[in-house]
């Protein structure tokens, strides 16, 4: 309701004075309604008390009357619109009782039709509003005044438009004037109305006969095409809250009022302008959109000239695609597509939601107003025959994934066509804001968070603590806490297959060429040698057993002292060594400077392993002898590494986890030793990550990491990998949502159900809605 | 830059008046400002340009004017005394108000016209104003309009006193109003008990305020204080105008609970956690532990009632009081209700009313009553109501 327009004035002020030339609405309503109105509410019962209207006569407190401007002569509105010259061209507001009238008074040369030069006159065009209309309300209604006023200046200059109007307003004006003065000769009743407003009240002359209602507005409103214009622009405010005009049919004028633009769909939600740009500002490229018109209506309303990407993303556009799936479809940067949305989203031709999809979760929103005499019920009825609005939003009663939706309404429903016409009908429900999509947002629970105001910096210093607690004293750490972030090694299953090691394909000759001649060797072995020990056992178990006893097995590299550490991971050199009997000599080397325990880059060595497992990754799935490749895999990567450091160390990470997916994609029916392989691939990934300063596993404290020891997932190499480089990204901050996660990670949902599943112990989910999206409903 | 940036215009802010000025009409001179405080904040140019919006036509006098020009607000009320003793047989003045262009400024408006109201009087009385400025020496309407300017920007409130007249100024924040109190709400104070001083309110909100603790509904505060029901929801609404309390829904172990964004504040924020864990205490001496409580609002969805919840993680375990946890949450916004409306299919068929059915509460299945408000009314437990709903086919749940 503040939302409408109560009025639009044209007054113009030059030389010759001002003058109210037009207005839109024009009628006003009779006077003994004002006069009561005036005197406010009438209590027959209530003793007029004679000294308080002496001292307190009452005061006009209200100048809207049945939702029209009262109360307002149009000579006092002209001398209060026409503004001193040093106020123009800035912003008019006047706030008079509970009407505010803004406007934006401009200044522009015109031609006088005597002479030549050019004098000055100012125009404003002053829209009045309810007083409480918010403040982003008026500042609309003050640009849209700004825009009108340039149009006209613009006219102006162009073809003296303005000059040819204001002329037929005057001459209709005086005409009016003149005629009726010379019927208040005849009728001296009239004279008083006459003197209150001569020109807007509505006569209906008995006497002229043809008693047709005579007003210079109306009028002006036949004769000219300005007013016209600005009848369409009241209407259009008032309707819709689009403008779309053609000032003298050449100017087009575009405008919207957001606020009211999208009660078209939704009565009563108010969206202001600032609120999409906030919710724009959150957009990302996973969000989609959800247009609320019909797309072909929509290009058709497109003028010739609107740009060509905007048509192409409304030709592309379904609400399944998300944002980036359309960017790359039209041709167009992710900035140029969210752009695109923001306007679509102010003219209320869209709105932003995730993309549909059968996982996605849907509850009825808190602000969805529906009873039985609501309007939707046979909106939707009329859409979807056969369905009822309330049975469909009560089976959204309890969040539930849409394909389990798509079941239970094929079941109850009976006639709703499968999932086609369910997404049908829930694109229909979120046009209407009737549901609300819940996402599932992570927390990673660990036993001190009130601790760590800010996790960055915190968890930092956690890792380089941790770090030390490595390198240094390893018994003193309890087996609980190593158990967890202990990384596994593949090499360690290497070893465990000695006899392997028969023949090297070729090209892994030529690797090991190779790699002799590069450095990073040595850099291997060195790490390799922190790792070695604590790695072992979880290799063993793996291949061993393969079941859940990796505590047992633990104690033992524990109890080993630093000695006996060293002796271990000679041996494993040793066994390294043996095995590649091609250049046992270069590895033996290797072996030697372990022991030597050079210091090394450790980035360097993140590199080196991340190819490692990435190689080896390939390998397992490539070759059905895996023991071969578990050799492979020690060696091979070095010659691709060389070539590809730089970019391997930017993205490792996310590397490794896409390695990850592939191997859970890898069909289960494989041999026992490709299984095996794939283990050592993935602990071969774990120790990758881990190796270096940005490892995933340091993110966690020491508290976290005994939390997640007691969990027997956590046994999972691969999981935990997963785990570690998604809690490193901080997405278990409960800021992020899982389909986030997938998005940005590259991971599938049901890869993330089942670690969510397996670390429930650690990870607190909770359902809630994403704020992006939730911006645009109308509650809170 | 910072202020530029907290204060911009349409920021909703109230912001301190700047300036206070008396103008009036001189019959020769035109418009004029007799006593400005403090001294040429408006100039005599700005004045010039806005002065035929300071001293407007006949028509709009006695009305509130507010005009945003060149930075600043003016706030006035002209009014015109009609006397044969002055000049042009009428004396204009009019007392305005300068803030600041971004300020809000609705709640100065009644001030304004108070104070104008009473300059009126005392001008009808004693010619106070026309005396100070025919002799040019306003000097005591200066003093009056300091001590309104220091008064208002520092307290709020003011008390003038000229002569034997005295008049009060306060400031009253204008807020819409409240929606209509149900009798299944529940009012909870926004600040301590303590910081309400209960001799500026009505004897039937003194007698109401011991009641309101959090967890007890308007028709049971009636009930427990033997006021009329009415009575308490007209002080309850009259309350919550004034910001003191404000309404949650009613605390039921089968009620739903659901998560808003708003809850990963508590991960972050270490004042909300502090103020969370003291609040959701079973005892002061023993503290919960902040991911109890955060693990006990995540499990609130759509699907679990708060009676589930307890059940799965024992809050009486981890020392949380799970009524306190719920209205925390409600009021700082964490968690919403999620409430059930019971809703006919087809309202025409009246056959389907069944002759176990409240007549009246039939008639309400229409999607706008929650099942709270329709247990409050019909006396019933949500699970005897439930029971009922659940027989007629024709009624289906919808839960927002």
């Amino acid at each position: 309701m503040e939302v409408n327009p109560l009025n639009i004035f044209f007054v113009k002020s030059d030389s010759k004075g001002d003058r109210l030339l037009f207005r839109y609405p024009y009628k006003l309503d009779n006077k003994d309604e004002n006069t009561q109105k005036k005197c406010g509410r009438h209590n027959p019962y209530a003793i007029n008390c004679t000294e308080d209207l002496l001292q307190n006569p009452q005061t006009q407190t209200s100048n809207v009357y049945k939702g029209q401007l009262s109360g307002f002569t149009d000579e006092m509105l002209s001398t209060l619109f026409a503004v001193k010259a040093e106020l123009c061209n800035r912003k008019f507001e006047l706030k008079v009782n509970d009407v505010r009238f803004v406007g934006h008074p401009t200044l522009l040369p015109y031609r006088t039709n005597k002479d030549d030069t050019a004098a000055m006159i100012l125009i404003n065009i002053v829209f009045a509003l309810q007083a409480s209309a918010s403040h982003s309300i008026v500042k609309c209604y003050y640009d849209l005044s700004k825009r009108l006023g340039k149009a006209l200046r613009h006219e102006e200059k162009r073809c003296s438009y303005l000059t040819e109007e204001m002329k037929i307003m005057l001459a209709t004006h005086d005409e009016v004037s003149a005629l009726e003065s010379e019927v208040n000769r005849e009728n001296d009743e009239e004279e008083e109305n006459l003197r209150h407003s001569v020109s807007s009240a509505t006569y209906s002359h008995e006497n002229c006969g043809d008693g047709t209602p005579k007003s210079a507005f109306h009028l002006i409103l036949q004769r000219s095409s300005l007013a016209r214009s600005m009848k369409a622009v009241f209407e259009g405010l008032s309707s819709t809250g689009i403008v779309q005009v053609r000032i003298n049919n050449w100017v087009l004028l575009s405008f919207c009022l957001p606020h009211k633009a999208h009660q078209i769909h939704n009565r009563g939600l108010i969206i202001e302008p600032e609120c999409i740009d906030k919710c724009l500002q959150k957009l990302r490229p996973y969000h989609g959109i959800l247009l609320m018109v019909d797309p072909n209506e929509l290009l058709a309303s497109i003028p010739l000239d609107g740009s060509p990407a905007l048509l192409r993303l409304i030709k592309l556009y379904s609400p399944l695609k998300s944002l980036q799936t359309l960017a790359i479809e039209a041709d167009l940067s992710f900035t140029q597509v969210s752009q695109l949305t923001g306007h679509l989203v102010y003219w209320a031709k869209a709105t932003v939601i995730y993309p549909l999809c059968e996982g996605n979760v849907y509850v009825v929103a808190p602000c969805g107003n529906v009873n039985i005499h609501s309007p939707l019920l046979d909106e939707f009825a009329k859409e979807f025959p056969g369905l009822c609005l309330v049975q469909m939003l009560s089976e959204f009663s309890l969040p539930a994934p849409l394909w389990f939706k798509a079941r239970g309404v094929g079941g109850a429903g009976g006639g709703c066509g499968g999932g086609a016409r369910l997404a049908r009908v829930v694109a229909w429900l979120l046009r209407r804001k009737l549901l609300l999509q819940l996402h599932t947002y992570v927390h990673f629970n660990s036993p001190n968070w009130n601790d760590d105001p800010d996790g960055q910096e915190y968890y930092c210093e956690k890792h380089d603590i941790y770090n030390q607690s490595c390198n240094i004293s390893f018994s003193s750490l309890n087996q609980m806490q190593l158990n967890v972030p202990e990384p596994v090694e593949p090499r360690e299953s290497a070893n465990t297959f000695p006899d392997s090691d028969e023949d090297y394909p070729t090209e892994n000759n030529l690797n090991q060429t190779d790699f002799s001649h590069t450095k990073p060797i040595v850099i291997e072995s060195e790490h390799s040698k922190h790792e070695k020990f604590h790695t072992n056992d979880s290799a063993n178990h793996s291949f061993d057993d393969g079941m859940d006893v990796v505590d047992g097995f633990v104690p033992k590299p524990n109890g080993l002292n630093g000695f006996g550490h060293n002796d271990q991971k000679k041996q494993l050199n040793s066994v390294d060594s043996g095995i590649s009997n091609n250049n046992s000599d270069k590895l033996h080397i290797n072996g030697s400077m372990d022991v030597d325990d050079h210091k090394e880059d450790k980035k360097v060595t993140i590199t080196t392993r991340l190819s490692d497992a990435s190689l080896k990754e390939k390998d397992a799935s490539n070759n059905v002898d895996c023991d071969e490749n578990m050799m492979d895999c020690d060696v091979s990567p070095r010659q691709k590494n060389t070539l590809t450091n730089g970019t391997d160390k930017k993205n490792g990470v996310s590397l490794n986890l896409k390695l990850q997916n592939e191997m859970s994609f890898q069909p289960p029916t494989v041999c026992g030793g490709v299984g095996e392989c794939e283990a050592g691939a993935g602990s071969g990934a774990v120790r990758a990550g881990c190796a270096g300063d940005e490892s995933p596993l340091h993110a966690f404290t020491p508290a976290e990491r005994a939390a997640l020891a007691a969990l027997p997932a956590a046994s999972n190499p691969d999981d935990l990998l997963l785990l570690a480089t998604l809690h490193k990204k901080g997405y278990f901050r409960g800021e992020t949502h899982l389909e986030e996660i997938m998005f940005m990670e590259n991971v599938t949902r049901s890869q993330l159900m089942q670690l969510l599943d397996k670390f429930k112990g650690v990870l607190i989910t909770f359902e809630t809605e994403d704020p992006a999206v939730a911006m645009l409903y109308p509650y809170q | 830059m910072d202020a530029n940036a907290k204060y911009y215009e349409g920021c909703g802010q109230e912001g301190p008046i700047r300036c206070i000025f008396l103008c009036e009409f001189h019959h020769t001179a035109g418009p004029k400002i007799t006593c400005q405080v403090p001294e040429n904040y408006i100039s005599k140019d700005i004045f010039d340009t806005v002065s035929h919006y300071i001293i407007p036509k006949v028509q709009l006098q006695r009305c509130t004017l507010t005009v945003t020009l060149l930075g600043s607000k003016i706030l006035g009320f002209p009014v015109r005394i009609d006397n044969k003793k002055y000049a042009r047989n009428a004396f204009y003045f009019n007392l305005c108000f300068v803030c600041d262009a971004w300020a809000r400024t609705v709640h100065l408006e009644p001030l304004v016209k108070k104070l104008t109201e009473y300059l009126l009087s005392m001008e009808l009385e004693t010619e106070w104003l026309s005396k100070q400025s025919m002799s040019g020496d306003a000097k005591d309407l200066g003093c009056l309009m300091k001590q309104v300017m220091q008064d208002i920007n520092c307290r709020r409130m003011c008390t003038l006193t000229v002569g034997t007249t005295t008049t009060h100024l306060t400031v009253v924040r204008v807020n819409s109003d409240p929606a209509p109190v149900k009798d299944h709400q529940v009012p909870v104070f926004l600040y301590s008990r303590q910081s309400f001083v209960a001799d500026q309110w009505d004897l039937t909100t003194n007698q109401i305020l011991p009641y309101i603790d959090g967890f007890n509904h308007v028709s049971k505060i009636a009930a427990l204080t033997d006021v009329e029901v009415s009575l308490v929801r007209a002080c309850v609404q009259n309350l919550v105008y004034y910001g003191v309390i404000t309404l949650v829904p009613i605390f039921q172990y089968c009620a739903v609970y659901s998560v808003t964004p708003k809850l990963r504040q508590l991960t972050r924020c270490a004042g909300l956690q502090r103020q969370c864990i003291e609040f959701c205490a079973r005892s002061p001496r023993q503290l919960p532990k902040v991911n109890d409580l955060f693990v006990m609002y995540a499990g609130m969805s759509h699907g679990s009632t708060v009676r589930d919840l307890c059940r799965r993680l024992r809050p009486q375990d981890h020392a949380i009081n799970e009524r306190k946890l719920v209205l925390f949450g409600v009021l700082e916004g964490l968690i919403r209700r999620v409430y059930k409306y019971p809703i006919t299919l087809n309202n025409v068929d009246t056959a389907s009313v069944r002759s176990d059915h409240n007549q009246n509460l039939v008639r309400t299945y229409n999607g706008l009553v929650c099942l709270d408000e329709l247990c409050c009314h019909g006396g019933l437990s949500v699970s005897q109501l439930e029971e009922q709903l659940e027989r007629d086919s024709n009624v289906v749940f919808i839960v927002k």
